[in-house]
């Protein structure tokens, strides 16, 4: 598998230097701090490929699991590609998890009590109720477009054979639309 | 790249597209190297997938009226979804209800759609002004427009009459194109 480069921040490297040199295990605060901050890019690489809730939080823990035992092993000789190690750790276990190999089970097994995890921020939580009086307030089209491309799951192409446009305008009416319903939404949270 | 220097940001457009697998691998795999080392483009992604979860929630819960296509009730049904279909001849009426287990209510407001490119609806209630629903999405070749009303409304509504007109517009004017009027009844479960 190509191995991507990826630039961690500094502190991202730090905080892996920290827990490579400290005895295993006992750099817990960096180990923390770190699940904290890759945990949110983790489960979106699993939700976009697994396309399940559960699935992406799993990966989530495997993938960090994984990355804080090679950080205390030693495994990782340049902290400073920290963020490409957890990059390529999530391909390799994406394409585990997809073959149904058992790689979870024995990772949380030998090591789940041992590694923190840490409260991570996930994805935003919206008021349902807001979002369909937003939806009320885009035109005919636009709602019709978001509907059928996210209920369903449906690409512009599928979505635009259905109502006779091309796809091209799919696309734009989705972005705008999806666009104008986020504002509406964001708006709303923020005058809380 | 970190949250604090994000030089490139993704396009909304862009993210999209990348979350409905609309991507050649290359163009995905670039995104997806991006999104690994920017929060702030992560975090737009987030808002996009719970906007996507909010719409799926929002139609889930009967709270979304929207004009639809054959495919999307056809899948609705193949999806286990209790569907009750309406199918209403042009200037024709129909005795509707909403029972309990249903969970989404499709008309079909049958009319000669051909070569017309925009349509409105103009619907009322009771004594209310009409509401007008300009240039309505419908498939010109089935021969019907698809609506899915909000059926968590329909379901706390009394019994009522209400009625739709179906409007072609075009550069010589509007035209009537069909009339239909819905007797609804409330579903009052038995004692």
């Amino acid at each position: 598998m190509e191995s991507p480069s990826i630039e961690a921040s500094g502190e991202e490297a730090d905080l892996a230097r920290r827990i490579a040199l400290a005895a295993a295990g006992s750099a817990r605060d960096a180990e923390a701090e770190l699940y904290r901050r890759f945990a949110p890019r983790v489960r979106r690489y699993g939700l976009k490929h697994l396309r399940d809730e559960q699935a992406a939080a799993d990966l989530m823990q495997q993938v960090l699991l994984v990355t804080i035992e090679a950080l205390r092993a030693g495994k990782l000789r340049e902290p400073d590609r920290i963020a490409s190690f957890v990059f390529g750790t999530c391909r390799m276990l994406t394409l585990e998890i997809r073959r149904g190999a058992a790689r979870r089970d024995r990772l949380l097994m030998q090591y789940a009590d041992d590694v923190p995890f840490a409260d991570a921020s996930l994805a935003p939580r919206l008021d349902h109720e807001r979002v369909a009086q937003c939806l009320d307030r885009l035109s005919e089209r636009e709602r019709t477009v978001l509907l059928m491309t996210f209920y369903q799951e449906k690409p512009a192409a599928e979505v635009g054979a259905a109502l006779k446009l091309s796809a091209g305008n799919i696309r734009v009416i989705r972005s705008r639309g999806l666009q104008r319903l986020r504002d509406c939404v964001m708006e709303s949270k923020e005058a809380l | 790249m970190n949250a604090s220097n994000c030089t490139a940001p993704l396009g909304f457009s862009a993210l999209i597209e990348y979350w409905l697998d609309e991507l050649d691998e290359a163009a995905e795999a670039r995104i997806e190297e991006h999104l690994f080392g920017c929060e702030v483009c992560g975090a737009k992604l987030d808002e996009i997938v719970a906007l996507a979860g909010g719409v799926r929630t929002a139609f889930g819960e009967g709270s979304v009226r929207a004009y639809v296509t054959d495919a999307f009730v056809k899948r609705l049904v193949e999806q286990n979804v209790r569907v009750r279909e309406y199918r209403i001849p042009q200037n024709g009426s129909v005795n509707c209800t909403v029972l309990p287990d249903d969970e989404v209510v499709v008309s079909r407001l049958e009319a000669p759609l051909g070569g017309i490119t925009r349509l409105d609806a103009y619907t009322y209630l009771g004594d209310a002004q009409p509401q007008i629903f300009r240039d309505i999405p419908f498939d010109p070749e089935s021969g019907a427009v698809v609506v899915t009303p909000k059926i968590a409304l329909l379901r706390a509504a009394p019994s009522h009459v209400y009625r739709v007109r179906l409007v072609a517009v075009d550069a010589n004017g509007e035209r009537e194109v069909g009339d239909y009027t819905f007797n609804h009844t409330r579903f009052v479960p038995s004692p």
